[in-house]
């Protein structure tokens, strides 16, 4: 089995994090454990990374080609959630990162367009911006399936309508037999020919989110290529697979990661957040905002009273309004802000599940919180998925 | 810049672009583990880090200089570290089967 794909330097500002992986990097390393001898991993590095790329291939059992690029490439987050800042975005390479095999797996790539003939290819674009239909292209294929997340899915399909309209229109108009949509905390939708059926999350008490697209194409690509598993089941495995690295954020996965585990698996039921929260300045404001589109592109429906009340004197009949028909809260409690805290109080007494955001907690304020169910995370994406999944009707894990 | 790291591990930046060696300590589990080494280990261990070239990799060895496995996990932090003098040490937490969880800090 060959990967395509990029080594890139991803850096995280909170939690500090700097690593160089990139998809290509992770997917092959994630796979060693169940496609053994027969990977390698093709992918570009500059003559800055390559010794270091080596120390990861080499390390994982990994065997590498690479084709020379002209300049290092980072992927700089502020947070696991935020969009990240591309450095050497001009980076082009002095050769092709193509690939003739029998089972591949092809990642869109920054420098270049892959190019890669196979009897069964996964083909994951990569490109959640400026994606059009071209992009798809050049990878022909006996029986293509395509790994896209929600925003590449709409894209692709030209227009905002559902996304199982826009899964159905992208396959109809492509080559592929199989699509599959990842669709943050909600899950992934399978869509083929003839049937589109979606399949739950794995929820996990901690949330590394960065790559997970990754891991679950790795895992799509082991057991629908290689396995030729049905393109559900192949599905569930590259959900697994995924859940294992949020939890874990380990590179060398057992093959036991891959094993389909219904019990596991979240039947989401239609919820709401609520996002509790102080926006009295920019900070406050910038990670409300944050945090609200975080999850809404994620599959999350939210109230967020900034956006959906808005800010004056008059608002705290509307506010608790909203609380009362929600399912799950967030609320970033630091500093302890007397709003905040009140609405805390109110979900409680109503049996909303609430997961509070805190770096800053005092001991004092914990007493009432945890004494009264109140889950802390002290990272933003652990937050944010835990908070999803609550109102999806998920156990909330302390 | 100031303020406190809110995590309790995981290293970091000290500044805006600086990696800070002192502040790295994580858990991994090892990589390509050599299952005749690994039974002549236990949870508790201390080992070395090392970077050797043939195959180029992140190791950790015993003390007798065998080869436990390699470290994957935030690379390029260590590498950089390692390029600065740091050295590190692999703690072992855990071993179920071939599987071994370390401990990674500074030395």
């Amino acid at each position: 089995m060959i990967v395509l794909g990029g080594t890139y330097e991803e850096i995280c500002r909170d939690p500090a994090s700097i690593d160089l992986i990139g998809s290509g990097q992770r997917a092959a390393a994630v796979l060693r454990s169940v496609v053994a001898d027969e990977l390698e991993l093709i992918t570009a590095v500059d003559d800055d990374t390559l010794s270091d790329a080596e120390t990861l291939a080499q390390g994982g059992g990994v065997p590498l080609r690479v084709v020379e690029r002209s300049e290092p490439v980072r992927f700089i987050y502020a947070t696991p959630l935020s969009a990240p800042i591309v450095s050497g975005a001009r980076a082009t390479i002095s050769g092709e990162i193509e690939a003739d095999a029998d089972v591949a797996l092809a990642f869109g790539m920054l420098e270049t367009r892959v190019r890669a003939r196979a009897r069964r290819l996964v083909f994951d674009p990569q490109q959640p911006q400026d994606l059009t239909p071209l992009s798809l292209g050049p990878v022909e294929a006996d029986h293509l399936a395509l790994v896209a997340n929600a925003a590449e899915t709409q894209a692709l399909a030209g227009g905002s309508r559902s996304l199982e309209e826009a899964a159905q229109q992208l396959l109809a108009g492509s080559a592929a037999e199989v699509l599959i949509t990842k669709a943050g905390a909600r899950g992934a939708l399978v869509t083929t020919g003839d049937a589109q059926e979606w399949i739950g999350p794995h929820p996990t008490p901690e949330v590394w989110p960065i790559g997970s697209g990754d891991v679950f194409a790795a895992g799509f690509a082991w057991a629908w290529g290689k396995e030729e598993a049905d393109p559900v089941e192949a599905a569930r495995a590259g959900s697994m697979a995924a859940a294992h690295w949020c939890k874990s954020q380990r590179l060398n996965l057992p093959a036991e990661a891959f094993k389909i585990s219904p019990s596991s698996e979240l039947a989401p039921r239609q919820g709401r957040v609520y996002l509790a929260g102080p926006f009295f300045n920019v900070a406050e404001r910038w990670l409300i905002e944050l945090v609200n589109e975080s999850m809404r592109s994620l599959g999350g429906f939210v109230f967020s009273p900034l956006h959906d009340v808005g800010r004056g004197h008059d608002i705290a009949a509307q506010d608790i309004a909203g609380l009362e028909d929600c399912t799950a809260m967030l609320a970033l409690l630091d500093y302890c802000d007397p709003g905040t805290m009140f609405e805390v109080g109110w979900a409680r007494k109503f049996d909303i599940p609430v997961i509070g955001l805190s770096q800053q907690l005092d001991l004092e304020a914990m007493k009432m919180l945890s004494g009264t169910g109140v889950v802390i995370r002290e990272d933003l994406s652990s937050a944010v998925y835990q908070a999803l999944w609550a109102s999806m009707g998920a156990s909330v894990v302390g | 810049m100031s303020g406190g790291s809110g995590s309790s591990s995981g290293g970091g930046f000290g500044g805006d672009s600086g990696l800070d060696c002192a502040s790295i300590n994580f858990d991994a589990f090892l990589s390509s583990v050599d299952p005749a080494v690994v039974k002549d280990v236990e949870e508790g261990d201390v080992l070395r880090i090392e970077l050797h070239s043939d195959p180029r990799a992140l190791v950790v060895v015993l003390p007798d200089e065998r080869v436990l496995g390699a470290v994957t996990r935030k690379v390029r932090e260590l590498l950089r570290c390692i390029q600065q003098q740091v050295q590190f040490r692999a703690t072992i937490k855990n071993i179920t089967g071939g599987d071994v969880e370390v401990h990674i800090e500074p030395v």
